[in-house]
């Protein structure tokens, strides 16, 4: 009982000592409102490293993967742009000489392709923002909390586009805006009006689910929907430079091997 | 859309669903161009000397000399470095002047080069991947 009883002792004063400690801290730094709903000591934390889940959510073929929420529902000069693309794909992939897409040149996937997480993604978050950081091509993706979007025709094309969010609870959710119409999303194109609203929010600790609307007056007769889901990995993220691009691109778009 | 690389589980699973011997293939060639650019119906088998390993991205490149005759500089691709180093690739795990036997799937232009399936130096065999 002796030395149950000498540890009792010990942790009291442990405890008095981090007590003590974290009230100077507190003295010394401005306090939080307590009525602050998106503090950080209210808010759900989906910070952490994420990867998609479940496990066959690309699908079979790596050349044809599975849209998320199924066929878009495209204007119908669209829809024929996307069939002659997919004939033009078979006939190129056919020929071994496929057609190039902008990660044949390290250009960033955007938005709304860098939250399909292929590579792992990772949130950094806090009162006045949320970071997201996709591991491929060492993308950056900023969301500014509690800010209006600003106006459209003052906001120059970004492939990430301009991202402003807001907390509804449990849940984070996100406009975007002004993504570059040279980003495709599953081989389909923008218009320059195209709006993404992603609700996040945490299933359980380690689950995290985003619930995406695309809406474009220009290229979808009705709003496309589908959710990515998330599982929490323990993985770091690492560095990803696009330095050794062996791809070459022909006049036709087609790209073959390097071999120097 | 075409980079992919998807997570371990992931390749694994979808190693189950290819036709390849090793894991999860296909992601690897997507992760920058399109898998066809090899023809995935056939694999080649070479033995030869590693002239160069070069551990970067967007992929890991392998050079490997055949004396031949006709002597040649296979040129073999794999993942990146990233998804590669989580499945236990790292920069030093081959080295220039070793002896290799590589298998892989050949690019369909005839060029001798292709997408690693499988390198063995003496008793390591790496798998390509992601």
């Amino acid at each position: 009982m002796k030395p149950t009883r000498t540890l009792n002792t010990a942790m009291i004063f442990v405890g008095i000592a981090l007590v003590t400690v974290a009230g100077m801290c507190n003295a010394a730094t401005p306090s939080k409102p307590l009525n602050d709903k998106h503090s950080v000591s209210t808010r759900p934390d989906i910070s952490g490293t994420w990867e998609r889940t479940p496990d066959d959510w690309f699908g079979e073929n790596p050349d044809d993967p599975v849209h998320p929420g199924g066929p878009m529902d495209l204007k119908a000069s669209y829809a024929d742009e996307y069939v002659a693309l997919k004939k033009r794909q078979a006939i190129a992939n056919e020929a071994g000489t496929p057609l190039a897409t902008t990660s044949s040149k390290c250009l960033p996937e955007g938005m709304p392709t860098l939250m399909a997480a292929l590579f792992p993604i990772q949130i950094i978050h806090d009162d006045k923002q949320v970071i997201v950081l996709g591991e491929y091509l060492q993308q950056v993706r900023r969301i500014l909390l509690n800010e209006a979007m600003p106006p459209k025709e003052t906001l120059d094309p970004k492939y990430q586009g301009h991202s402003r969010g807001h907390w509804e609870g449990d849940t984070l959710v996100v406009e975007t805006q002004r993504v570059r119409t040279d980003v495709s999303f599953y081989d389909v194109p923008h218009g320059k009006d195209m709006k993404i609203t992603e609700r996040i929010r945490l299933t359980t600790p380690d689950h995290l689910e985003n619930q995406v609307v695309i809406e474009d007056p220009q290229v979808l007769k009705t709003p496309y929907r589908f959710t990515f889901e998330y599982k929490r990995s323990n993985y770091a993220i690492q560095e990803y430079v696009c330095e050794n691009n062996q791809i070459v691109i022909d006049k036709e778009g087609k790209a073959s091997l390097s071999l120097e | 859309m075409t980079p992919l690389s998807p997570s371990p589980l992931l390749r694994q699973g979808l190693c189950l669903l290819t036709l390849f011997a090793c894991s999860a293939l296909a992601p690897v060639a997507s992760a920058h161009h399109s898998f066809a650019l090899f023809d995935q119906t056939q694999t080649v088998s070479i033995k030869g000397v590693v002239e160069r390993f070069a551990w970067t991205n967007p992929h890991i490149t392998i050079y490997v000399d055949t004396p031949g005759p006709p002597a040649q500089r296979f040129k073999i691709e794999t993942g990146s470095v990233n998804a590669l180093q989580r499945t236990g690739w790292s920069a030093e795990s081959i080295k220039a002047g070793e002896s290799a036997e590589v298998s892989f799937k050949p690019l369909k232009n005839g060029e001798p080069g292709g997408l690693l399936v499988e390198i063995k130096i003496g008793d390591v065999v790496l798998t390509g991947g992601g």
